[in-house]
C-alpha cells in the first residue's frame, strides 16, 4: 500500500496551518488507521444458489383454480446460467424474492403470496462451503436459521440441529445476522452516506450506511430498477464496494464528515442568521425599554422631589427626641434629688424627733427633780418648823402634855405621847443633809437643763438644716417647673413619627420600583452592550474544516484514481467490450470518472446511463455487472459475489434484435464462465427457451409453484 | 418613814392647817376659850384640798366659772395662764385617792396631829338622823394664829399655799363641800377614776377649754 497517511496529513496541515492547528487537522482526518481498509484484490469467493424449496398452502379462493392447493416446490440451480421460463404472474419473481428473503432477511414478496409460503429452504454455497437459509413463515413473526450444509426439510433440521449457525426470531435480527455473515464472507463494509432525518421537525443529518441488503441489489437485478444502472447514490456506493479500490473508505468517511460539517455550517448559518435577526430585534426592544425605564426613573425622581422633604422632619424628630430625653433626664434627676432631699429631711426630722423624745424624757426627769427639790426646800423651810412644834396635848384624850413629861420622855428616847421607844429613829431633821441633797438636785437640774438646752439647740439647728433642705426641695420643685411639658412634646414627636411613617409608606413602593428599574436598566444596558459586541458567529471555522476535508477528499480521490486506475481502466475496457458484444455498437467507449460515474461515449458525447435509449439500458446494465464479474474472474479484482439474478430482462426490450443479442451474450457467458459464475434468469420470453442447457420451462399458464 | 413619806406627811399637815386657817370664820366659844376661828365639815376640807393639789382641776373649775360669768373671764384667763406657765399642774400636783364621796383621803391623823400641837380643836356630832353623816367642826386656836403670824406666814415657801387658798376662797369660798363635789363630778376623768386609783391629769381638757374660751393656747 503506497498511501502515506503521515505525509498526507502533514501536507494538508501545511496548507491550512494558518487557520487550523495540527491537532485539528489530525482530528479531522483521523479515521482510526482505516485508510488502508480497502483492497481491490478479490477474495476469490463466489456465491452459488443450489436449491430452493418452498412448502406451503395456497389460499382458499373459490374463484381461483389453485384454491387451497398444497405447495411443495423444489428447484435446483447449478453453476452458470439457469434459465427459468414461465408466463408472467406465475411465480418466477416470487422464487427470486424467496431467495432474496432467505439471504438478506428482507422481504419483498407480495403479501398474499407470503401467506402461502409456510417454510422455505434455500441451499447456497460460498466457494465450496454449503449453507442453508431456512425460513419458517408459518407464524406471525419470522423464525429463521442459517445452517451449515444443505437441508430441505424440518426433519433434517432436527437431525442437523448441531449445524445451526444461528437462529433468529425476528426479521430485523435475521437481517443483521445475515448482514454480518455476508460482510464477513466478502469483506464488505458499510459505505456511508448522509440523509436528512425522516422526521420533519428534526433538524439533523443522519448517517446511513450500505448494508448487505443494499449490496444485494448488485445481485438481484429487478425489472423495476431497469432504467437506472445503479440504485441512486447508494448504487455508487455499491459500485465502489464492489470495486474495492484503495482509499474508498477514507474518502467515504471524510465525505460524510464534510457533509456533516456542511450541514452544521448551514444550520449554524441559518441559526446565526436567525440569531442576528433576533439580536437586532432584541436590540431594538432593549433600546426602547431602556428609554421607557429612563423616563420612568425620571418620573419617580421628580415625584420624590415633589414629596415632603423628610430631612427637616427627621431633624426635628431627632431634636424633639433629644429634648424629651434631656427633659426626662432632668425629671429623673429631679426625682432623684427630691428623693435625696426628702431622705435628708426625714433624717433631720427623725433626729429632731429623737431629740425631742430625749428632751421630753429629760424634761420629765427634770420635772421630777425640780419637784423633788421644791419639796425638799419647802420641807426644809416649813417641815422642820412643823416637826419641831411641841406636842401640847393628846389628840385623843385632850390632856396636856407637860414640859417635864416631854423632857423625861426625850431623855428616855420615848414618844412624849404614846411613850414608845424612839431611840433608833432620827426625829431630828438634819437640815444639812437636806441642803446637800437640794444642792445635788440643783446640780442635776442644771445638767438636765443644759442637756435639754443643747438638744433644743440641736433641734433648732436641725430645724435650720431642715428648712434649708426644704428650701432646696422647693428649689428642686422650681426646677421641675422649668421642665417642659413632655406630654405636649411627646405628642409632637408622635405627630412627626406619623408624618415620617406615612411618608415612608408613600415613598417605599416608588423606591422599590425605582430600584427595580435601576436594576433592570443595568441588565438591559449590559445586554445592549453584549448585543453590540456580539459578532455574528463566523462560519469560517466550518469553512476551513470543510475546505480541508475537500482538499483531503480531492487528494485522496486523485490518489485513488491513480491507485485504482488499472482496475478502472480494465473495467472500462471490459464494459465497452461487453456493451458492444450485447449489440450496442453506438457506444464506443465506457469511462468511469473519479466520482464513479459511468459515462458512455456515444457519438463523441459522454452520456450517463439514464440518457441511454430505454431499449438499450438493460444491455448496458447487464454489461456493467458482467464486466464486474469478469474483472474478478479475469483479473482477480473486485468483490462481486459472481451471482446475478436477472428478473424479466426482456420485458421492455423484447425486440428480436435484442433477444438475439441477449441469447448470444448468455451463450457466450455460459460457455466462457459457467464454472465461475451463476446467473439466474427468469423470463416469460419463450424465444429464449432452448439456448441454454440449464433451463426450466413451465408450460403456458403453468404455475411455477 | 422614808423621805418622801415624811414630806408627804408634812405637806398634808401644812395644807390641812392652811385650809382650816384661811377658810375658817372668826368664832368665839365659851366652852372653848382658846379658839378664835371655826371651820365646818370635813368634806369641805377634802374638796378644797383637791383643788389645791390639782391645779389643772382648779383651772377647769375656774374656766367653768368664766364661761358663766363673762366679767371674770379676763382675770381667770390670767390666772389659768399663770398656773400653766409655772407648770403648776406638774410641780404642784399631788395625787390623791378617791374615796366614797369624791376625792378623799383619811385626814384623821393630820387632824390629830394638829390638835396635838395645839393648833386646832375639833368636835364631831352625829346628825339628827343618826346615820353615817357626822358633822365635824374645826377650831383654830390663838396659839396657832400667833405661831402662824409670827413664824410661818413670812416663810417664802408658804406664799404659794396662801395665795392659792385665797384664790380658791375668792372664787369658791362660798361653796359648800357638796357643791364642790357636784362640780368635780362633772369632769369625766374624775368620775371615771375608780376606787383607789389616782385621778389622772386633765391638762389637755383644760387646754382645749381655754382655747375655746380665749382663742389662745396655753
Amino acid at each position: 500500500m503506497s498511501f502515506d497517511f503521515k505525509k498526507f496529513t502533514n501536507d494538508l496541515y501545511e496548507e491550512y496551518k494558518e487557520s487550523l492547528t495540527k491537532e485539528a487537522v489530525d482530528d479531522l482526518l483521523n479515521l482510526n488507521d482505516e485508510y488502508s481498509k480497502d483492497t481491490p484484490v478479490s477474495t476469490g469467493k463466489r456465491l452459488v444458489i443450489n436449491n430452493v424449496r418452498i412448502i406451503g398452502e395456497k389460499e382458499i379462493s373459490p374463484n381461483q383454480d389453485y384454491s387451497g392447493a398444497k405447495i411443495d416446490f423444489s428447484l435446483p440451480f447449478t453453476s452458470g446460467i439457469n434459465m427459468l421460463i414461465a408466463d408472467n404472474l406465475k411465480g418466477k419473481s416470487s422464487i427470486f424474492k424467496v431467495i432474496k428473503y432467505a439471504l438478506t432477511g428482507s422481504n419483498s414478496l407480495k403479501a398474499n403470496i407470503k401467506k402461502w409460503i409456510h417454510l422455505a429452504f434455500v441451499n447456497f454455497s460460498i466457494s465450496d462451503k454449503k449453507y442453508t437459509a431456512y425460513l419458517d413463515l408459518s407464524k406471525r413473526s419470522l423464525t429463521a436459521y442459517l445452517l451449515n450444509g444443505f437441508i430441505s426439510s424440518v426433519e433434517e433440521l432436527e437431525t442437523y440441529s448441531e449445524e445451526i449457525i444461528f437462529e433468529t426470531n425476528s426479521e430485523t435480527t435475521y437481517q443483521d445476522r445475515m448482514n454480518d455473515f455476508f460482510f464477513n464472507q466478502f469483506t464488505y463494509y458499510s459505505l456511508k452516506w448522509t440523509q436528512k432525518s425522516s422526521q420533519k421537525d428534526k433538524d439533523e443529518l443522519l448517517e446511513a450506511g450500505a448494508s448487505w441488503k443494499t449490496y444485494f441489489k448488485s445481485i438481484l437485478l429487478e425489472s423495476k430498477d431497469s432504467n437506472s444502472l445503479m440504485y441512486g447514490d447508494q448504487g455508487k456506493k455499491v459500485f465502489q464496494m464492489l470495486l474495492g479500490i484503495e482509499l474508498t473508505y477514507p474518502i467515504n468517511r471524510l465525505s460524510i464528515k464534510k457533509d456533516m460539517l456542511n450541514f452544521e455550517k448551514a444550520k449554524e448559518q441559518s441559526y446565526s442568521e436567525r440569531q442576528k435577526k433576533q439580536a437586532e430585534s432584541n436590540l431594538l426592544k432593549h433600546q426602547s425599554r431602556l428609554k421607557e425605564i429612563e423616563s420612568e426613573i425620571k418620573e419617580i425622581q421628580t415625584k420624590n422631589n415633589e414629596k415632603i422633604n423628610l430631612a427637616p422632619i427627621y431633624k426635628e424628630y431627632n431634636s424633639t427626641l433629644e429634648l424629651i430625653n434631656s427633659e426626662n433626664r432632668k425629671a429623673q434627676k429631679i426625682v432623684t434629688d427630691r428623693q435625696n432631699k426628702n431622705k435628708e429631711l426625714n433624717s433631720f426630722k427623725n433626729k429632731q424627733e429623737t431629740n425631742q423624745g430625749e428632751i421630753n424624757r429629760l424634761s420629765k426627769e427634770l420635772e421630777k427633780l425640780i419637784k423633788q427639790r421644791n419639796d425638799l426646800k419647802e420641807y426644809v423651810e416649813i417641815g422642820v418648823l412643823f416637826s419641831n412644834l411641841d406636842i401640847k396635848h393628846c389628840p385623843s384624850c385632850n390632856h396636856d402634855v407637860t414640859e417635864s413629861q416631854k423632857k423625861n420622855r426625850l431623855e428616855e428616847h420615848k414618844c412624849s405621847l404614846c411613850g414608845d421607844s424612839i431611840e433608833d429613829e432620827n426625829h431630828e431633821i438634819d437640815t444639812d443633809v437636806y441642803d446637800e441633797k437640794i444642792a445635788n438636785l440643783e446640780l442635776s437640774i442644771q445638767s438636765f437643763e443644759k442637756e435639754i438646752d443643747s438638744l433644743k439647740v440641736q433641734n433648732k439647728e436641725l430645724q435650720e438644716y431642715y428648712s434649708n433642705s426644704y428650701n432646696e426641695l422647693i428649689g428642686i420643685d422650681k426646677v421641675a417647673d422649668t421642665i417642659k411639658d413632655v406630654s405636649s412634646i411627646s405628642s409632637r414627636l408622635q405627630e412627626l413619627e406619623e408624618i415620617i411613617n406615612s411618608s415612608k409608606t408613600e415613598i417605599t413602593p416608588d423606591d422599590d420600583k425605582k430600584e427595580k428599574l435601576i436594576a433592570e436598566r443595568a441588565v438591559i444596558q449590559f445586554q445592549i452592550i453584549d448585543l453590540l459586541n456580539q459578532k455574528p458567529k463566523t462560519v469560517t471555522d466550518y469553512e476551513t474544516k470543510i475546505q480541508l476535508l475537500n482538499s483531503a477528499i480531492e487528494k485522496l480521490s486523485e490518489e485513488r484514481l491513480s491507485l485504482g486506475a488499472r482496475v478502472i481502466n480494465r473495467l472500462s475496457k471490459l464494459m465497452t467490450d461487453e456493451i458492444q458484444a450485447l449489440g450496442l455498437k453506438s457506444i464506443t467507449e465506457v469511462k468511469i470518472d473519479d466520482n464513479f460515474e459511468v459515462q458512455y461515449k456515444q457519438d463523441n458525447d459522454y452520456i450517463t446511463f439514464e440518457n441511454i435509449a430505454e431499449g438499450e439500458q438493460l444491455r448496458a446494465k447487464i454489461a456493467f455487472y458482467l464486466s464486474l464479474i469478469q474483472l474478478d474472474i479475469e483479473f482477480n479484482f473486485g468483490r462481486h459475489t459472481r451471482l446475478l439474478i436477472i428478473d424479466s430482462p426482456g420485458k421492455e426490450e423484447a425486440d428480436k434484435k435484442y433477444l438475439d443479442g441477449l441469447s448470444q451474450v448468455l451463450n457466450s457467458i455460459d460457455s466462457r464462465y459457467s464454472d465461475y459464475l451463476q446467473i439466474l434468469i427468469g423470463t416469460a420470453e419463450r424465444q429464449l427457451s432452448g439456448i441454454l442447457k440449464n433451463q426450466k420451462e413451465f408450460a403456458i399458464d403453468e404455475y411455477v409453484f | 418613814m422614808d423621805e418622801n413619806e415624811k414630806i408627804r406627811s408634812y405637806k398634808d399637815k401644812l395644807r390641812i392647817f392652811l385650809i382650816l386657817y384661811v377658810f375658817s370664820e372668826p368664832h368665839t366659844d365659851n366652852e372653848l376659850p382658846n379658839v378664835r376661828k371655826i371651820f365646818q365639815s370635813e368634806q369641805r376640807i377634802q374638796k378644797i384640798d383637791f383643788l389645791l393639789r390639782n391645779p389643772d382641776y382648779l383651772c377647769h373649775e375656774l374656766l367653768e366659772k368664766a364661761k358663766s360669768n363673762i366679767s371674770l373671764q379676763p382675770e381667770i384667763k390670767a390666772i389659768v395662764k399663770d398656773i400653766f406657765a409655772s407648770k403648776e399642774p406638774i410641780f404642784k400636783r399631788l395625787e390623791m385617792e378617791r374615796f366614797f364621796f369624791g376625792a378623799y383621803e383619811d385626814i384623821d391623823d393630820v387632824i390629830a396631829f394638829l390638835k396635838g400641837i395645839g393648833f386646832i380643836d375639833f368636835s364631831s356630832k352625829r346628825r339628827a338622823d343618826l346615820k353615817t353623816t357626822i358633822e365635824k367642826k374645826y377650831y383654830i386656836t390663838q396659839y396657832a394664829i400667833d405661831k402662824f403670824e409670827n413664824e410661818i406666814e413670812s416663810l417664802s415657801s408658804i406664799q404659794w399655799y396662801l395665795n392659792r387658798c385665797n384664790l380658791i376662797k375668792k372664787y369658791f369660798g362660798d361653796l359648800s363641800g357638796s357643791q364642790l363635789r357636784i362640780s368635780q363630778y362633772q369632769i369625766d376623768e374624775y368620775k371615771n377614776t375608780s376606787y383607789n386609783e389616782y385621778i389622772g391629769s386633765i391638762n389637755g381638757i383644760v387646754s382645749s377649754e381655754f382655747y375655746n374660751l380665749y382663742s389662745e393656747t396655753l
